[in-house]
C-alpha cells in the first residue's frame, strides 16, 4: 500500500506545459528520488503535492496521500496539511528560516498552527524535534538566532521543523546542494536514520545521482516535465536504457576525455607562484575606541603552479580559497609575502608593469550569469581584456581574433554580435573562456566555473578545458569545493582549510591516500556513485 | 518580446502628455494675454469664452494656468537635471572609491537632505532676491543627495558582480568601470527616480512659489494662484480649483508614470512573467 500516489499530473502554467502525466508511488517508511537537470520539473511536481502553486497554474491528474484526495483540496484544506502530513525542507537554509526569531520559536510555531497545544508544551514539542536532529539543548539553544549557526545546522532546524509534528511523507528539495561536502553527508545520514527509525517517507528531490545512489530506495529520472525513466535505484542505475537517463547517469561522475598531453620531461618554468601569502581582514570594532582586530583568511600560503600544468585548489566555504584566488590575482594585496607571475612580482598596485603582466592571467567565474555586463554585445565582452595592450588595433583586427576565440570554444562567429541573454548557460560559461583566452594567457584561474551547470554541460566544459590544456601553453588554476570535478581535470591538487594549505601532491596520490585527517574526511564525505551502487549490490547479496 | 504596458504606465504617460502639451502651446498661443487685465470681465465664473474663468483683476485663469505649466515644468526639469548631473557622479564616485573619500561625499550629503528645500530657498532668496532661477536653484540642491545616494548604493551592488571584476582583470581604472558597466546599469533606475524627482520639483515649486519666492508676477505660476485664490476662496472657488487640480494632475500623472517605467525596467516586479 503507498503512502504517497500521483497519477497523471500534468500542470500548465500560463500556456507553458510544465508537467507531462507524471505518476509515482511512494511506500511507507522508503526513500523516493526524483532527478534530473534544472527545469526538468523535479521541483514543480513537489509544490503541485504541497499545492503551493502560482494563481495561473492549471493542474490534473490525482494525489492521494495515504487516505487523503490531496487534488481535491483547496488551499485552505492544504493548509491543513502542509506541516502536519507533509513537512518540506528546502535549498537554502537561511532564505528558509525566519532571521529575527530564535530557532526554537520557528520549530515551535508549526506546532502552534496545527495543534492546540499551549506554548509551553509546544516548545517541549520543539526542543524535543531539535534534539532528534542533533541539535541537542545542551550544545544548542533554543533561543539562538538562526545566524549563530553554520549551514548545516541551519538546514537541521529546517528539517526539525518539518518533522516537528512527525508527518507522514518529508519533501526534501536539494536539501544539501547548498551545503559543503562534511556538512551534506551528516545532513544525508539524518535524514536516512529518520526514515529509518520512524514510519516516515521521503521524497528526495536532487541532480545528484550519488546523492540518489546513496539514499534512495526507488528513483525517478525526469525530463521536460515527464518520468523518463523509474524503478528500483539499484537495478535502475545499473541497467539505464533511455538514451537520456544514460547520459545523465554517465556525467554524474565529471571526466574530460580529452587526449592528454605527455607530461613534458625536465624541469617546468613555474608561471605562478605563491611565497608565504597572508592576508587579513579587518574585524568590525565592538566600540569606537578600540584598535580593529583583524582575522587572518590566508595563513602563510606557499602554492606554485608550473607551465602547463593544471593544479587544483580545494577546500570548504570559508577556508580562504577565494580570498587566497583574489590575492593571486593582485586584486588584493597580500599582508604578507609575495605573488610571482612568471618569475616577477605581481603587485596589486596598479602600474605600467602590472598592466603588462596581466595579460599572462585571466579569469573565468562561477555564475554564467552574472559575469557579462547585460548591455554589451559578446564582441565588446570578449574584446575587453584588450584593453591592457597598448598597441592601438583596429576595429577589424579585434573582430577576428573574438572570431577566432569563439571557435575556438566551439560557438560560431556569428555569436559576436548577439547579447548575453540569448544563450544558456555553458554557452555563457563558454563565453567566459573565450574572454579568458583572448590575450593568450599563460595561466587561467577558474573560481567553481562549472559548479553551477548541469551534469551534462558540465561535462562538455571540461572537455573544452582539457582540450584547450592539450592544444595551448595554458596553465589552470582551477578553484572548487568539489573534489570530483577537481579530480576529472587537475595534475596536481592544493587543500586549503582555515586558510591554511594542509596538503598538497599528485590529484590522485592526494585522493587515494589522503595524508591530512581534513583530507581523509573531504574523501570521505564525498558521494561516490560507484561505491555507493556497489556497497548496496553487496548488501543484496 | 513587449512586455505588456501597465495601467498605471498608460494613465501617467496620458496626463503628463496633457500637461506637456499644455506648456508647449502656452509657448505659442493661449486663449487670451495671461499678463492681460480686463477689470471689465474680473471674477467671471467658468464660461464659453473663459472656460475656467477670470480671477479678481479679470485675468484669464486657463492662460495663466497653461502658462504656470509651463513655468512648473521648466523648474521642475532644471532642478532634477541639477540633481542628477551633480548628484549621480558623485554616488559612482563614492562607490568606486570607498573609505573615507566615500565617508565624507555622503556625510556631507546627510547634512544637505538634512536641509529642508524651502530653508534653502529663504536663504537663497535673501542673497539673492526672488525669482523662478533662484527656486530651480534650491530644488536642484535638495535633489542632488536623492540622487547620489541612490546611484551610490546601486552602484555598490553592481561593483560585486563578476563582470565589474573581470574588468578589473582587464586594468580599467574605476572611473572607466563606472562609466562603462555601472552608469548604464543603473540608468532604468535613475530615469524611475528622475520622473519621481519631477514630480516632486513641481510640487516644491508650487510651494515656494505660494509664499512667494517662487516665479514673479507677471509670470504665472500654480503656487502664487492657489495663494492669491485662497482670500477669494469662498465666492470665487474655480480660482483655487484649477490651479489646484493643475498640480495634483501633473504629480499624479508622474508618480504613475515612474512606477509603470519601475515595471517595464526591473523585471523583478513584472507579475505574470516567468
Amino acid at each position: 500500500m503507498s503512502l504517497l500516489r500521483v497519477d497523471g499530473l500534468s500542470l500548465r502554467i500560463g500556456c507553458v506545459p510544465i508537467l507531462d502525466s507524471v505518476s509515482l508511488a511512494l511506500p511507507k517508511g522508503e526513500i523516493y528520488g526524483l532527478a534530473g537537470e534544472s527545469g526538468s520539473g523535479k521541483s514543480m511536481t513537489a509544490l503541485c503535492l504541497m499545492g503551493l502553486l502560482p494563481p495561473q497554474a492549471q493542474r490534473t491528474g490525482s494525489i492521494r496521500l495515504a487516505d487523503q484526495v490531496l487534488s481535491d483540496k483547496n488551499d485552505t484544506q492544504m493548509c491543513a496539511v502542509r506541516g502536519r502530513d507533509i513537512g518540506m525542507v528546502f535549498q537554502e537554509p537561511m532564505s528558509a528560516l525566519n532571521p529575527l526569531q530564535p530557532i526554537g520559536r520557528q520549530v515551535a510555531e508549526t506546532v502552534r498552527i496545527h495543534t492546540k497545544a499551549s506554548m509551553a508544551m509546544a516548545m517541549d514539542m520543539a526542543v524535543a524535534a531539535l534534539e532528534r536532529v542533533g541539535l541537542p539543548p545542551s550544545e544548542i539553544s533554543p533561543s539562538r538566532l538562526p545566524n549563530d549557526l553554520s549551514g548545516g545546522q541551519r538546514q537541521r532546524v529546517a528539517i526539525a521543523m518539518a518533522t516537528v509534528l512527525r508527518p507522514k511523507l518529508i519533501i526534501a528539495d536539494e536539501p544539501t546542494t547548498a551545503l559543503d561536502v562534511t556538512a551534506q553527508a551528516r545532513i544525508l545520514a539524518l535524514l536516512k536514520s529518520m526514515v529509518e527509525a520512524g514510519d516516515m517517507s521521503l521524497l528526495l528531490i536532487t541532480h545528484d545521482l550519488a546523492v540518489m545512489a546513496q539514499m534512495a530506495d526507488h528513483l525517478a529520472i525526469m525530463k521536460d516535465g515527464k518520468i523518463v525513466e523509474t524503478g528500483p535505484t539499484l537495478s535502475l542505475l545499473r541497467g539505464l536504457s533511455h538514451p537520456y537517463a544514460k547520459s545523465l547517469l554517465e556525467n554524474a561522475v565529471p571526466r574530460a576525455k580529452a587526449a592528454l598531453k605527455p607530461t613534458p620531461s625536465g624541469e617546468r618554468k613555474p608561471v605562478l607562484e605563491a611565497r608565504g601569502v597572508s592576508r587579513d581582514y579587518p574585524l568590525k570594532r565592538h566600540h569606537f575606541w578600540q584598535k580593529p582586530g583583524s582575522f587572518r583568511a590566508v595563513n602563510a600560503v606557499d602554492l606554485k603552479i608550473n607551465q602547463g600544468e593544471s593544479v587544483g585548489l580545494v577546500g570548504e566555504s570559508g577556508c580562504g580559497k577565494s580570498t587566497l584566488l583574489r590575492t593571486l590575482l593582485a586584486l588584493n594585496a597580500p599582508q604578507g609575502g609575495a605573488v610571482l607571475l612568471r618569475g616577477e612580482a605581481f603587485s596589486s598596485v596598479p602600474n605600467k608593469m602590472v598592466k603588462a603582466q596581466r595579460r599572462h592571467i585571466q579569469m573565468v567565474f562561477q555564475d554564467p550569469y552574472g559575469s557579462f555586463n547585460p548591455r554589451h554585445k559578446i564582441e565588446r565582452l570578449i574584446a575587453e581584456p584588450f584593453h591592457l595592450e597598448d598597441v592601438k588595433r583596429t576595429a577589424d583586427w579585434r573582430r577576428t581574433k573574438v572570431e577566432e576565440v569563439l571557435k575556438q570554444v566551439g560557438l560560431k562567429a556569428a555569436d559576436a554580435d548577439k547579447y548575453p541573454h540569448q544563450f544558456s548557460g555553458g554557452q555563457r560559461q563558454r563565453i567566459a573562456i573565450a574572454r579568458a583566452l583572448i590575450t593568450n594567457p599563460s595561466i587561467i584561474a577558474l573560481d567553481e566555473a562549472v559548479s553551477a551547470l548541469d551534469v551534462t554541460v558540465r561535462t562538455q566544459i571540461l572537455e573544452l578545458l582539457a582540450n584547450l590544456l592539450a592544444k595551448l601553453d595554458l596553465s589552470l588554476l582551477f578553484v572548487s569545493h568539489d573534489l570530483s570535478v577537481v579530480r576529472a581535470i587537475c595534475d596536481r591538487v592544493y587543500v586549503m582549510q582555515n586558510g591554511k594549505i594542509v596538503e598538497h601532491g599528485n590529484t590522485e596520490d592526494v585522493f587515494l591516500r589522503p595524508a591530512h585527517v581534513y583530507t581523509k574526511a573531504l574523501v570521505a564525505a564525498t558521494p561516490n556513485l560507484e561505491a555507493a551502487l556497489a556497497a548496496r549490490e553487496n548488501q543484496a547479496v | 518580446m513587449m512586455p505588456r504596458l501597465s495601467a498605471s504606465f498608460v494613465i501617467g504617460a496620458a496626463l503628463s502628455a496633457i500637461i506637456l502639451l499644455a506648456a508647449l502651446v502656452s509657448l505659442f498661443w493661449t486663449p487670451y494675454d495671461y499678463a492681460a487685465l480686463d477689470i471689465a470681465a474680473r471674477l467671471l465664473p467658468p464660461t464659453p469664452s473663459h472656460w475656467f474663468g477670470t480671477d479678481h483683476l479679470g485675468r484669464d485663469v486657463l492662460s495663466m494656468v497653461m502658462a504656470g505649466a509651463r513655468n512648473s515644468i521648466a523648474v521642475a526639469i532644471v532642478a532634477v537635471c541639477i540633481g542628477m548631473g551633480l548628484g549621480v557622479p558623485l554616488g559612482l564616485l563614492a562607490a568606486a572609491q570607498r573609505g573615507w573619500a566615500e565617508e565624507s561625499l555622503m556625510r556631507v550629503n546627510d547634512l544637505v537632505f538634512a536641509f529642508p528645500a524651502l530653508i534653502m530657498a529663504i536663504l537663497i532668496t535673501a542673497v539673492f532676491g526672488p525669482g523662478a532661477i533662484n527656486a530651480i536653484i534650491a530644488i536642484g540642491i535638495f535633489n542632488i543627495p536623492v540622487f547620489a545616494r541612490l546611484s551610490r548604493g546601486a552602484a555598490l551592488s553592481l561593483w560585486t558582480r563578476d563582470y565589474v571584476l573581470a574588468a578589473r582583470l582587464s586594468a580599467k581604472r574605476p572611473l572607466q568601470i563606472s562609466l562603462e558597466h555601472i552608469l548604464p546599469n543603473i540608468t532604468g533606475l535613475l530615469i524611475v527616480q528622475g520622473t519621481i524627482q519631477f514630480s516632486m520639483g513641481i510640487i516644491a515649486e508650487a510651494g515656494l512659489s505660494y509664499v512667494g519666492l517662487g516665479a514673479q508676477p507677471p509670470n504665472p505660476s500654480w503656487g502664487r494662484m492657489l495663494f492669491e485664490a485662497q482670500t477669494m476662496a469662498s465666492f470665487a472657488p474655480w480660482l483655487a480649483l484649477f490651479p489646484g487640480f493643475a498640480i495634483l494632475f501633473s504629480v499624479l500623472g508622474l508618480n504613475l508614470l515612474g512606477d509603470g517605467l519601475r515595471d517595464l525596467f526591473d523585471p523583478k516586479s513584472r507579475r505574470g512573467v516567468a
